[in-house]
């Protein structure tokens, strides 16, 4: 890596896998810049932190949501607007959108693919509440259905966890992607973005 | 004087040319060390009156180096090194600028009416010397005595090395305690700090050295200022050049230093609102991530958010050729930067 590099992804959960997987890769932890979502591009603090890493020479990074129709996104959708973003706003960056750069999906939904193996039954689990709770809403119309975010948070939480673990988990925002009883980072479906850090980053 | 809203300058210190744009009313100055915040403050010294700005220089000089000594001209002090230029420029406008040259050994400066022109080219030229003296800036001439060209008070420059010294008592004493208006304007100010302050003395009395007095209205019997603690001397000076400078502009260094943080947002609130009584422009640099926190949340209080359009953030930035760049952000920007820990203060953070 001859050039800065900086990264930008929409929260702190996502900034936290990046860096977590940085490290897993043997590749160099860069400045990570949690922009709070796809729409804050536009916003002059985030826009001058492109500016600033290109005017030094460096590389930028985006590592965004695909999402989905549902959410006025999508992977072909999503990556039109951000490339029009992108000269609309003269910024210049390379461009990697989750779950793996070709479907629509959010980056909770690449952890879902890459969970431990033995620990599937936990999504399952949470998939049949959800189906269930989904049942009923026709007669309770006003039921609070649980967000994608809100399963993978059931998978961290209802694993078991050393004491430290859970004190970590609570209070340090820990999330174990170390951690083969959590999740397998050496996942065929973290290719695309592998390829993408290490071309990058190597 | 017209706030600035455009400042150039070349050839200054590090600086082969830094520039900054939609300058505002409050300007806070960031960046990672080394990157010039400093020079940008004694930059924005520059007078276009050549004399007061030597002056200017030569204080800055004894602030930052405080030198016993220092042969050559001021001028030669603050000309970058690095490049081939041998000349100062500075912009107030894109059009609007003055130059001063140095040809050989000297320094010139054109853009004046020759009968003036003597003396500054003079002036500009004679080997300076700072003395360490606490209050006088001194040029020496040759073949004649010292000279004092300027007093320490004179300039509007908060450097982060002043504290509760004897300058502080000749300042007031100078400056605020001889204007009934400028003196109203400092109690009501420092009330924010000190609520029932009623009015400021000095005193020789049963102390030593001259000694600044705060009378309140609660208490029977004064007490010293340097007793309220770092924080509340840090504000009284910064209120004094605020009233002092009506309707022009102050440089702050390093603003937090010496302010505790439980102090923070009353502190900004209280000089944002004296600068905006007194019209004065301000340009600040801090490297505190809890300082920039609080002058948000000074600037977020119901009867704070109009002073908000005024409010910019200049980051410098080191860009290629060790060339440097402020980028700016206004208000909306800076808040999204401190909600969501976007590094706004400069140089590179990794994980």
């Amino acid at each position: 890596m001859d050039r800065p590099v900086l990264i930008f992804v929409e929260g702190d959960g996502d900034e936290l896998f990046i860096k977590k997987y940085l490290e897993f890769l043997s590749l160099p932890v860069v400045e990570i810049v949690a922009t709070g979502g796809f729409k804050k591009l536009s916003s002059e603090v985030v826009r001058n932190r492109f500016f600033a890493n290109t005017d030094a020479g460096g590389i930028n990074l985006v590592i965004f949501d695909a999402d989905r129709d549902t959410n006025d996104g999508g992977f072909e959708k999503r990556k039109n607007h951000l490339t029009g973003q992108k000269a609309d706003l003269k910024l210049e960056f390379e461009l990697f959108l989750f779950p793996n750069h070709q479907e629509d999906g959010e980056f909770e939904n690449l952890l879902e693919k890459i969970i431990a193996d033995k620990n599937r039954f936990v999504l399952d689990c949470f998939d049949t509440y959800l189906s269930c709770l989904q049942t009923r809403n026709s007669e309770y119309k006003d039921l609070n259905l649980p967000p994608v975010k809100s399963k993978m948070y059931s998978y961290w939480d209802v694993l078991p966890k050393s004491r430290s673990q859970k004190e970590a988990f609570k209070n340090k925002g820990e999330r174990f992607y170390h951690d083969p009883n959590f999740f397998d980072l050496n996942h065929p479906y973290l290719e695309p973005l592998k390829s993408f850090l290490t071309k990058h980053l190597s | 004087m017209e706030h600035l809203t455009y400042f150039k300058v070349e050839n200054f210190k590090r600086f082969e040319s830094f520039e900054m744009d939609d300058i505002g009313q409050f300007n806070l100055i960031l960046g990672d060390n080394n990157v010039g915040k400093t020079s940008v403050l004694e930059a924005l010294l520059f007078d276009e009156d050549i004399s007061k700005f030597i002056q200017n220089l030569g204080v800055v000089i004894y602030h930052v180096k405080n030198f016993k000594t220092f042969n050559g001209s001021y001028l030669d002090y603050f000309l970058n090194r690095e490049g081939y230029q041998k000349h100062l420029t500075f912009y107030i406008s894109e059009s609007n600028f003055f130059t001063i040259q140095k040809e050989g050994d000297k320094w010139f400066y054109r853009n004046l009416p020759i009968v003036r022109r003597s003396v500054v080219t003079k002036l500009i030229n004679a080997p300076a010397r700072v003395l360490a003296e606490p209050e006088k800036i001194y040029l020496y001439r040759p073949n004649s005595e010292y000279k004092s060209i300027s007093s320490l008070l004179s300039v509007s420059y908060i450097s982060v090395f002043q504290s509760y010294d004897e300058d502080l008592i000749s300042f007031y004493s100078s400056y605020i305690q001889t204007s009934k208006l400028q003196k109203r304007n400092l109690i009501e100010s420092l009330r924010a700090i000190i609520p029932t302050v009623e009015n400021i003395e000095v005193s020789t009395g049963e102390f030593l050295q001259p000694t600044l007095l705060i009378v309140r209205s609660d208490k029977d019997s004064v007490i010293p200022l340097a007793v309220f603690g770092e924080g509340s001397i840090k504000m009284f000076r910064i209120l004094c050049e605020i009233v002092k400078n009506k309707g022009n502009r102050v440089m702050i260094d390093e603003i937090d230093a010496g302010i505790h943080f439980s102090r923070m947002k009353l502190f900004w609130k209280t000089i944002l609102k004296a600068a905006k009584d007194n019209e004065v422009q301000l340009f600040i640099t801090t490297h505190n991530e809890e300082c920039l926190r609080y002058f948000k949340e000074a600037l977020e209080e119901e009867d704070m958010v109009p002073l908000q359009k005024d409010a910019r953030c200049f980051t410098l930035e080191e860009i290629k050729n060790g060339q440097v760049k402020a980028y700016k952000t206004g208000f909306e920007g800076f808040q999204h930067a401190i909600d969501m820990n976007i590094n706004i203060r400069g140089g590179k953070v990794y994980g």
